[in-house]
């Protein structure tokens, strides 16, 4: 009988040793989340007094009214362009993909609120040389209804009307809304 | 006024409330700015330079200054308010010069950042003191 004499051809006795220690090394790692999220909840959502009164606890109470604030708090934009020259446009009908525009000119309209982070990241509008024009503020509610009053009403302005094509919504919009 | 490329190492950009636009002047900051000063007189540390200039009504409570810097990319992203009322007051001479102080500001707070020994502020804040210190310098920057 030929023997092998490379290790590597010699059968390991116990094939599942690799995968018990991974096993062992997810059941950790899953336990030590429990217990973490378990810590976190530790916090009651309430509070109950001497009287035997039940309110809400102080974190909660805040947490509430930060959120109502920023629902109360938004603003309308419109950015329009800094310099004349071309932007992206993504309703065009030529297909380009880009529109020109003059120095004023709308590319977008949006609606934000307090505590939206990272809507635009390092000026990043979503087109270079763009003013970022607050034309608008007000709750969430009465912005959105006022940019989606704007983003319909593009196409009667003046400077939608100046070109040879109909653009439904301002160049930078994608949809209705 | 010069062509602009859209890949440049300055940015200057605003949000403000639109009836008090026609006062912000942003067109000398844009072109003087990006055709006098090159950051990389300065260090590496920062490649690029976005400024915004925060200028809303005084109640408005969703739009923040803020600042932010990315080692990575070594770009710095700074917006300083100006005082609503003071601009609102202010003649064009005067919305300059308030213009010019909040950038100037600007660039002070490049100091909070991680620049030690790759970017030297004072020189590039001396620079554009050297700038905004010739007499009607956004005049001729515009007519240029």
């Amino acid at each position: 009988m030929k023997v092998s004499s490379n290790p590597e051809d010699k059968p390991n006795p116990n094939p599942g040793t690799g995968l018990y220690f991974l096993l062992i090394f997810l059941a950790l790692g899953v336990a030590l989340f429990a217990l973490q999220q378990m810590a976190g909840g530790k916090k009651s959502p309430i509070v109950v007094d001497e009287k035997g009164n039940v309110t809400l606890a102080p974190h909660r109470k805040e947490k509430l009214e930060k959120e109502l604030e920023e629902i109360d708090n938004a603003v309308q934009y419109a950015l329009r362009a800094e310099n004349d020259g071309y932007f992206p446009c993504f309703t065009c009908p030529d297909g380009k993909g880009t529109i020109y525009l003059y120095k004023g000119e709308l590319w977008r309209i949006g609606t934000t609120r307090k505590g939206v982070k990272g809507r635009y990241p390092r000026r990043d509008y979503g087109a270079p040389n763009l003013t970022f024009f607050v034309e608008f503020e007000g709750t969430y509610s009465e912005c959105l209804k006022m940019e989606k009053i704007k983003i319909y009403n593009y196409p009667l302005l003046q400077e939608a009307m100046n070109r040879d094509f109909i653009l439904t919504i301002p160049p930078g919009n994608l949809i209705d809304n | 006024m010069s062509y602009l490329p859209d890949d440049r190492q300055i940015y200057v950009s605003a949000r403000v409330w639109h009836e008090i636009y026609p006062k912000l002047n942003l067109s000398p900051f844009i072109h003087t700015l990006h055709e006098d000063i090159d950051l990389r007189k300065y260090g590496e540390g920062l490649q690029k330079f976005y400024f915004n200039f925060l200028l809303v009504l005084p109640k408005n409570k969703v739009l923040d200054p803020y600042k932010y810097y990315s080692r990575k990319n070594q770009e710095a992203d700074i917006s300083v308010r100006i005082p609503y009322n003071q601009m609102l007051n202010a003649s064009e001479d005067e919305a300059i010069k308030l213009m010019e102080h909040a950038y100037l500001r600007g660039i002070d707070q490049l100091k909070t950042f991680s620049l030690k020994n790759t970017f030297d502020v004072d020189g590039f804040k001396k620079d554009v003191e050297a700038i905004f210190a010739k007499e009607k310098w956004y005049e001729m920057a515009v007519a240029a």
